[in-house]
């Protein structure tokens, strides 16, 4: 994968192990990627070979035992804990395949969470999640708690959620694997629609073929490297 | 509102939910606690003003002593009486004497008062039950009413006095006679050992019983309301002749009041701990959240939320817990001190007991009283106890690794 200028997420020899009995058993061995801005880029791979680990790895949730992540150009490696978690509050948004939506709190509140994470929650926040919720098909939903929604509905809240902070750069670990393919197919869309328009970045891990090949890149990660896709 | 205490808020009252089990067990725990801490601490507080009352009201305020018989009262009197803040004044003479009625006898304490200035200092006639004090001259006695009542004694029968002096005289081969005296009425103070044991007479009488002359034991002051009696003893002090002291009734009453507190404080730290086993009642609940809460706590990572938030998030938890458990706790508390009256009779109907409660206890309601700094400390320890029941779990939040949080099962 080549560097441009217009490189917003990059990661290069990235080594990752875990441990196991008397030894550690390797993850990852000098993987690297790069995020164009603005761009969407799909992350295949069998189960067990590190994608969700990657994907931690990029957002700053895990360390790696090698190798360099920069956010926006900048290493986050001697960034301390707060701070990387400061910065990543409005640097990326992140999706999961199991919602991880908050149960005491509704819709709109959900989405409001990531702005009140940073301290701001203003008309203007609100004004933005219920228009977040809106454009993912929610609007009449906002103030049903997770509980009450769908499953591709608590992931369209995800969604919203991920992008109220106006992230750079939003990871979504297979946004789509806890849903029906019909399903799957609208979250996916909103997805990429959503990203776009919001003009973030889009690294998705997924399974499935035909969702990877909506992004702009797809990539397949063994555990040397990762593989640009034609 | 930041957000771990919005989170906490939401975690202990969610929207559109009921308030969770926990958050209900935390909080009536806490509650229970602090209640009973209350009302326990009113009704010792009570008790503890009502006997203070008594004190006072029987010895005054301040008493001018000097170990020994003084024979300059009235100038102790003038003296006091100049001292701003000194209301009343009067000369009493003690002792004990061996009482005989019949074949019974009694070894009484034996108080002579000052009738013409008693009442400035001690309201005796408001503890007089039969007779009365107008009847009370140098021939009579006034008996309290326990003792009146183990020599099978009343108003009118006639008792035998023996004092130390007559053993005295017999030691001197001289004819023992005792004195003989009518009771003039029984009073009754609500205290077993005063109610028991004292017999009072004229001042006169008690200087001719153990032979004082015209000297006095000591001479208890009155002080008006509000005044500081150790201010006032001190100032008396300063212009006594030397051998002679003014002591405040909290100096002549300094164990029995040591006493009174001690108890006070070992029944609030016994007490104290059933707030302790509901804060951990507390910690267990919150830490049943945390596990149950892992990947949301990794959630909060991954959206930005720092471990010092998280910790904070549980932390507001407990402290919540501890103040609206400590409110509840407060007006269950008072509401309890209001009505106790009501539930004292009710259980006294209930299992026959009111007459054992007059005879033993010498109530029919109970006293209350909750000092303000009882109060403070009440509810400060009640909060401080949840906040620190908050602690480990918040601890085991803020520890945890978010990419691990967020794989847990």
């Amino acid at each position: 994968m080549s560097e441009a200028n217009d490189t917003i997420l990059s990661a290069t020899g990235l080594h990752m192990s875990y441990p196991s009995g008397d030894g550690r058993i390797a993850v990852l061995e000098g993987v690297g990627c790069t995020v164009r801005a603005g761009t969407s880029l799909s992350i295949r791979g069998e189960s067990g070979c590190g994608k969700t680990t990657l994907l931690n790895l990029l957002a700053g949730l895990e360390f790696p035992d090698a190798g360099e992540i920069r956010w926006a150009g900048e290493p986050i490696g001697p960034l301390g804990r707060g701070e990387l978690a400061r910065r990543r509050a409005t640097f990326l948004g992140m999706v999961f395949q199991s919602f991880y939506l908050i149960p005491e709190l509704t819709a709109l509140d959900n989405v409001l969470m990531a702005a009140r994470i940073v301290g701001k929650v203003g008309p203007a926040e609100r004004k933005r999640a219920a228009e977040l919720l809106a454009r993912v098909g929610l609007a009449e939903r906002a103030h049903h708690v997770p509980a009450h929604l769908s499953g591709g509905e608590r992931q369209r809240v995800a969604v919203a959620r991920a992008l109220m902070n106006r992230p750079r750069v939003v990871l979504a670990d297979e946004p789509t694997g806890n849903l029906d393919e019909a399903t799957g197919e609208g979250v996916m869309t909103v997805l990429l629609e959503v990203c776009a328009e919001q003009q973030a970045s889009l690294v998705v891990v997924t399974h499935n073929a035909l969702h990877a090949g909506r992004t702009n890149e797809r990539a397949f990660l063994s555990r040397q490297h990762l593989r640009l896709q034609d | 509102m930041s957000w771990p205490l919005y989170l906490a808020l939401k975690q202990l009252f969610p929207t559109g939910r009921r308030v969770p089990f926990f958050t209900f067990i935390s909080l009536a725990g806490v509650a229970l606690g602090v209640m009973v801490l209350i009302v326990t601490l009113s009704v010792m507080g009570g008790f503890g003003q009502q006997i203070r009352r008594m004190i006072v009201d029987t010895v005054g305020d301040v008493q001018i002593t000097a170990g020994q018989p003084m024979s300059d009262a009235a100038q102790l009197m003038a003296e006091a009486r100049r001292t701003p803040g000194v209301v009343g004044a009067t000369p009493h003479a003690e002792g004990v004497v061996m009482l005989l009625s019949g074949n019974k006898p009694a070894f009484p304490a034996i108080q002579g008062v000052d009738l013409t200035h008693v009442e400035e200092v001690v309201p005796l006639n408001s503890y007089i039950r039969l007779g009365s004090v107008e009847d009370l001259d140098d021939d009579s006695v006034i008996l309290s009413r326990t003792l009146a009542q183990s020599l099978g004694v009343g108003v009118g029968s006639r008792i035998e006095l023996y004092t130390p002096l007559m053993l005295e005289k017999m030691r001197h081969d001289e004819v023992l006679l005792p004195r003989e005296f009518r009771v003039a009425g029984l009073f009754e103070i609500g205290h077993t050992q005063l109610d028991s044991s004292l017999v009072i007479c004229t001042l006169r009488t008690m200087q001719d019983l153990y032979g004082l002359g015209s000297a006095v034991h000591g001479v208890s002051l009155r002080l008006a309301p509000g005044v500081d009696p150790d201010a006032i003893a001190d100032r008396l002090n300063q212009r006594l002749p030397q051998g002679v002291r003014a002591l405040t009734w909290m100096d002549t009453n300094r164990d029995f009041l040591f006493i009174l507190q001690l108890e006070k404080n070992m029944l609030f730290f016994l007490l104290l701990f059933i707030v302790v086993v509901a804060g951990f009642s507390v910690a267990s609940s919150l830490l049943i959240s945390v596990v149950r809460k892992t990947r949301e706590i990794g959630l909060l990572a991954a959206l930005g939320g720092d471990a010092r938030g998280v910790a904070a998030c549980y932390c507001y938890q407990g402290l919540f817990i501890g103040i609206v458990g400590t409110a509840l706790g407060t007006l269950a508390g008072f509401t309890a001190v209001y009505f106790r009256n009501d539930v004292v009779q009710a259980f006294s109907r209930l299992t026959q007991s009111r007459a054992a409660l007059e005879r033993f206890y010498m109530f029919t309601e109970i006293p209350a009283h909750l000092a303000a700094t009882d109060l403070l400390l009440i509810v400060v320890s009640s909060i401080v106890i949840a906040l620190f029941a908050a602690v480990l779990p918040a601890w085991r939040a803020a520890r945890l690794k978010p990419s691990e949080a967020l794989r847990s099962e």
